[in-house]
This record gives C-alpha cells, structure tokens and sequence, in this order.
C-alpha cells in the first residue's frame, strides 16, 4: 500500500492536488492547471503504484515562470539546472529522485526568481550535513533533501536558497522520533516542518525533514493509503484552510479492509462522509480502508429492504448480497438502501458471504459499526434496557449497541482488545 | 410501572434495536410511539412503528393506521412491513389502504403482509395489482398471491 505524510500550511492562495497519474497524465495536468487556471506546479513526488510509475503534484497561483522537466541523468539534470539558471533565471524549487530501467534519474520544477541557489546531489550523509551548515553560514538554507542508493552507499541531495531564517535538518528518524522532533522545533524554536522524505536503511524506515523558522500555521498528517491521504488533505482545506505544500509517499504493508461501495439509494449522510469517518476511526487501530469500487444499482424492489426479524437472512437479503460485482475473496460490500425498516444497517453473513447493509436515515457512524460487526467486534454494552441485566451505555466507543448516533466523543474509541480483533479479521487485508 | 417518553427512545436509540426485548415494554410504551410517529425523526418514526407493530392489542394498529396516513414515505413503508405482526382479524384496513399507496415499497411489504386467507376485498385489490403494478417483482407477488389463495389473477369484470 503507498502511504503518505502531508505538510499543511495557512496560506489565502489557490490551491490544487493531484496524484496517481502516470508521467503523460502528469504532464497533461501540470499544463492544465498552468494554462487555464495559472497554476504553478509547487511540490511533487513519483511512486511506484504495482508495476506503474506515478506521480502526485501540489499546485498553487502565481505570476511566475515556470518549468518542470523529468527522467534526467543526474549528470543532465545538473547541466540542465545550470543552463535553466544562466538562461532563463530559473531556479529549481522541488525535485524527486527515481529508478528506472536501473538507471537514477531525477525531475524538477522551476520557477523564475532573483534569490541565490545552489544543487548538490550525489553527496554522502556526512557532506550533506558538513554542506548545509558550512553554506548555512553563506546566506544558504537547505530546503529540500533527497536521498538514493548510488554503488551501494546512501547518497543525498539538497536544493539550497538564499535566506536569513533559521533552519534545521533532521536525518535517519524513526517515525517516532520524526514526530517528536519535529514537534519539539515548533515548540522550542518556532520551526516549522518544509520538507520531508522518506526511505530505508538496513531493512528500517526512515525519515528526513527540514524545519525552517516562520509565523505560518502548520499541520503534518500521515495517511493509510492514498484515497485517505485525498480525504485528509481535503477536509484540513475544508475545516481549517490548510494549504498542502509537501508530501512523502512510500509502499508499506498495511492491514486495509477494501469496501465496494454499491448503491441502491443515496443516504442523507453523504457516502463520501461515512466512509471518511469510518477511515478515521479505523486509522486508530492502524487500519486503512478503501474503497476499491462503486457501484450504482437499480432495484427499486430492494430499496426498501425486508430485514423480517434479524433472526434468519430474508429473500430479498439474500438477493441483495448475491450482487457483488468486483468483490473479491476478504473485502466487503455495502448496500445503501432506502429503508430497512426498523434498522439503520446490519451486518450479515448470507451463504459465508460478509456484507452490510445502511439506510439512508443512518447516522455518521453506522458504516464504520457495520463493518465492526463483520470484523468480529460485538457490541460493547450489551444486554441493553430493558433488558433488567442491562450495562451502562458506553456513548464514546463505535461498538456501542446503543445507537451510534448518540455517540459523544467523535471519533469513537477503539479499545485495545477490539482493534486486536480487527487485525486478526481476514478482512483486514494486508496490502 | 408506567413506561417513560426516555425509556421508548432508549429501546429505539440503536443502529439494530431489539425488538423482541423492546415489546416487553408493552401497550403503555404506545403513547410515546405516537409521539415519536408523529415527529419529524423519520429513522426514529419508522422505529417506533415496527415497535408499534410488535405489541399486541388494537391500540397498535391504530398506530399502524396513523401511520400509513404520514407523509414520509418510510414511516408508510414501516406501517407495511409491520402490518405482518398486526392480527388478520385488524390487518384488513390497513392492507387497503396501503396497497393502493403511491410508493413502490409500500405496495410491496403490504403485499407481503396479506394473510393466508384473502379477503373479498383484498383480494380485489390484490387482483388489480396483478395487472396494473408497475413493477413486474411485484405483478408476480400479486399473481402468487392471488393463486395461493384458490382464484384467479384475474380482476373481477364491472357488472
């Protein structure tokens, strides 16, 4: 699965995102977004997605010029920095490093300016680190690091600019330590994280970042799988203004329940919503969820599900999970219907097959319930009244059988014993 | 113990209420399902009527018959599908009324709620509908309907 880190700043620019896209499509957008919205390309990073070359790009407005070039030489790409600075003025401001067809290659983007600037590439942890600071000294801040295996040896690479703020480079963390040094810059020193990379050394992860001083909101956030990263990315635009200005993406294993979206009846509560709740909730146990299809289907006899008695799978149930196109061994389908009455969803095994059922009425939780149900998790507060065994409510976990609706502490809680269920669920597949 | 407004909502308030256990509340938990039919919470309006449906006694089907009227087509379609647990002898009513409702899924759960022994005058309606519906899932309900009960999917010619 290709994880991610964002960086978000406050920022009043337009700004836009794209990612998955293979290197013509890439191209095609950029200039896009240049020619009909004035769109610079701002950050980028290309990832492997299966055996495809993909690339995710940041865009914000601007008045300057403007140049991105791909699958250099290193050796190119150094003389075309070099001849686009004599030539045009421009500056490099972002770049990637790759490996295709065995060879190192490397891209850029460009923009005009009137700063000093400086690329170095093929240099070792140590002369990075010697570099930064010696150039440091110069008026010369690092602001982005990149690092690659070259003969065997881990090699780094820096864009420098001219400038008079602080500034700070954070090499070979554990994610851990990358989150709490990170935070401790902005504490102590009003750093704030610019630039991050991510890679592996002898079998570990690690990461890289740069924190520089300023007065600028900021808000870094990880992401299960790319589809999560989107969501995020957009609701911290939508919530708080947040602008995306750098990103990491990397393949790690993570367990990730694979939902097909099939739809009968669209719910009050957008589809998009429940799922971004359920993604949050799920992100708690460390489980990401995708959505690995939609689908929209058309019968009007089912809308209104007969759910009979919950003690044994109706007709229509069983008609209704016969239809799971695209569902393939250990994911989960999930039909949105109208009306199911007297229930806001279920969670049912028909013939060995998992799947779930939402009414349009269901609340912002239900999904992520249902498919607890199906990831073994019983509720949490159960016998309910009238029961005269009944247990207090328990209103801040999802698995509460006293209506997810009236769930007071979003997002609801996981507890230790729950989420050890959910991992060991075969529906929590490990992609 | 008189049964409380709190206590009806409580019973309803989950994703997947309990119905069974929910009944034990019995015929003093109706007022506040006429409340909640009444109300604008049509999750919670379409509770309270499979609820309603689940007490024994006519002061339920009186809901179910409040609540076939309601606007909101899923208290309708709630006062069908709880219409099954509504004694024959008080079912008849209801069933006219709702299978000649508007709404595709009203028409269905009324139909699935026709007892074993037709009426004359449902099975006039059942008849029609055999013909006339719309959907062919449901002409074919009708028909089944119709030939379970010894006659004809035919309606009866005017005289």
């Amino acid at each position: 699965m290709i994880v991610g880190l964002g960086i978000k700043r406050t920022g009043d620019w337009t700004s836009s995102f794209v990612q998955d896209l293979d290197t013509q499509g890439f191209l095609k957008r950029t200039q896009e977004l240049f020619d009909k919205r004035g769109l610079r390309l701002l950050y980028f990073t290309t990832y492997m997605s299966g055996r495809q070359r993909r690339w995710a790009g940041v865009y914000r407005s601007g008045n300057w010029g403007h140049r991105f070039i791909h699958d250099m030489s290193s050796d190119t790409f150094v003389k075309t920095t070099q001849k686009l600075f004599d030539d045009e003025g421009l500056r490099l401001e972002a770049m990637d490093t790759y490996v295709q067809g065995g060879k190192q290659l490397w891209a850029g983007s460009y923009r005009s300016g009137d700063w000093g600037h400086r690329l170095h590439i093929d240099r070792s942890r140590q002369a990075i680190i010697d570099e930064s600071n010696a150039l440091h000294k110069q008026g010369l801040r690092l602001t982005t690091v990149r690092t690659y295996v070259k003969n065997g040896q881990q090699m780094w690479a820096g864009i420098y600019r001219s400038g008079n703020w602080g500034n700070r480079l954070l090499l070979d963390r554990d994610f851990a330590s990358f989150a709490k040094d990170t935070q401790d810059l902005f504490d102590t020193e009003g750093l704030r994280l610019v630039d991050v990379t991510s890679y592996m050394v002898d079998g570990k992860r690690r990461w890289a970042a740069i924190c520089r001083s300023g007065d600028w909101g900021i808000r870094w956030f990880f992401a299960l799988n790319r589809q999560h990263f989107a969501a995020v990315n957009q609701a911290l635009f939508d919530e708080q203004k947040l602008r995306l200005t750098a990103m990491s993406y990397w393949d790690q294993l993570v367990p990730t329940v694979r939902l097909h979206v099939k739809t009968l009846v669209e719910p009050d509560i957008p589809i998009d919503t429940m799922v971004a709740n359920m993604r949050t909730v799920f992100a708690t146990a460390g489980i990401g969820v995708e959505v690995a299809s939609r689908e929209s289907l058309s019968l009007p006899a089912l809308e209104d599900l007969d759910v009979g008695e919950l003690s044994e799978a109706t007709e229509e149930e069983q008609e209704l999970w016969s239809h799971r196109n695209n569902v393939e061994t250990n994911e989960l389908p999930v039909y949105f219907v109208r009306n199911a009455p007297g229930l806001n969803g279920e969670a049912l095994f028909i013939d060995g097959q998992p799947g779930c059922m939402v009414a349009s009425y269901a609340s912002n939780w239900t999904l992520a319930h249902e498919i607890g149900h199906l990831l073994d998790l019983p509720h949490c507060d159960d016998p309910k009244p009238p029961d005269p065994n009944a247990v207090p409510a328990l209103l801040d976990r999802l698995m509460t059988g006293r209506g997810t609706g009236k769930i007071t502490n979003p997002p609801p809680d996981l507890i230790k014993s729950e989420v050890t269920e959910m991992l060991a669920s075969k529906y929590s597949i490990d992609s | 113990m008189a049964v409380t407004f709190k206590q009806v909502v409580e019973v309803l308030d989950p994703d997947e209420p309990e119905y069974a256990s929910a009944a034990t509340l019995g015929p003093d938990a109706l007022p506040h399902l006429r409340t909640l039919i009444e109300g604008d919470d049509r999750a919670m309006a379409s509770k309270a009527v499979v609820l309603a449906g689940r007490i024994p006694g006519e002061r339920s089907a009186e809901l179910l018959s409040l609540a076939a009227g309601s606007r909101e087509p899923a208290v309708r379609v709630a006062a069908a599908f709880a219409a099954r647990n509504l004694p024959e002898t008080v079912r008849e009513d209801l069933l006219l009324r709702l299978l000649e409702d508007s709404d595709l899924g009203v028409r269905k759960f009324a139909l699935k709620a026709v007892p074993p022994t037709v009426s004359p005058a449902v099975r006039t309606k059942v008849s029609a509908l055999s013909e006339s519906e719309e959907h062919p899932a449901l002409r074919e309900l009708s028909r089944t309907i119709i030939a379970r009960s010894g006659g004809s999917d035919r309606p009866p010619r005017p005289s």
